[in-house]
């Protein structure tokens, strides 16, 4: 299973192309990844206001990709820029109002809490 | 990239306080890391109670039990005490311009390999494999 979840500011992706968006994503993967493998996609909607970049307003997307273990760069890679490519293509949007990532599913973060 | 999602009760902060709190992220952030501004990404949520929120750098769930919370993800590669003095000075911040008890604020970073991420049209390197200027 490959999951995707597409984080965008209100009103920047018309719910008309979402289909379109998701097909794309799932043919990149395909292509990047390999056949027969399940793809989910969901979405998260900023309002406006709530959302910022460097302290602006921000029109920036969040294409996050959960993939299964084992891929190596050059699968990731060409996964990354093919969701890019085609996000940009369908939504009319710039390379710099994007941001693309596939990690491996088993990834716990490393993280710190407080 | 680092990315905060702020938790927050609904109807808590009005636009000028996030607006502060996201350019005083940037500041910590940029203070600490050296990261261009642009890369610092912050995004606000209002919840109705505590829960949880799925890591956004990672594969589990963050549980939390403080009315604001932050959910922090960035590149791989800084000591925990780094990331924790970043988190901690995330907290001060948003007490500060939420004008609420530091105890009422909570949080969590995670870390991702750069090269897993896409920004620009460009895959992020690793860090020391930065291209020079």
């Amino acid at each position: 299973m490959i999951e995707f979840l597409c984080t965008v500011p209100a009103g920047q992706i018309p719910p008309a192309i979402r289909g379109t968006l998701v097909r794309a994503i799932e043919q990149a993967c395909g292509e990047a990844l390999g056949p027969d493998l399940q793809v989910k996609v969901d979405w998260i909607d900023v309002p406006k206001g709530f959302g910022f970049r460097g302290g602006e307003p921000s029109k920036t997307s969040l294409v996050r990709g959960k993939i299964p273990d084992g891929y190596d760069s050059e699968a990731r890679n060409r996964l990354l820029r093919e969701v890019g490519d085609a996000w940009c293509r369908i939504s009319g949007g710039k390379e710099d109002e994007l941001i693309v990532s596939a990690r491996d599913r088993s990834w716990t973060g490393a993280g710190v809490a407080l | 990239m680092p990315y905060y999602r702020c938790l927050i009760p609904k109807d808590s902060l009005d636009y000028d306080q996030r607006r502060r709190i996201a350019t005083a992220f940037t500041d910590v952030h940029c203070g600490i890391s050296a990261a261009p501004r642009n890369f610092v990404h912050v995004a606000f949520f209002e919840v109705d109670k505590f829960g949880a929120i799925a890591d956004s750098h990672g594969s589990g769930m963050l549980e939390f039990g403080t009315p604001y919370f932050i959910a922090g993800g960035n590149r791989a590669g800084r000591s925990p005490a780094v990331r924790k003095e970043i988190l901690n000075g995330l907290i001060n911040c948003l007490s500060e311009i939420a004008s609420v008890p530091k105890e009422d604020v909570s949080g969590h970073i995670s870390e991702l390999p750069a090269s897993w991420t896409m920004e620009a049209g460009e895959v992020l390197p690793e860090p020391g494999e930065e291209p020079d200027c």
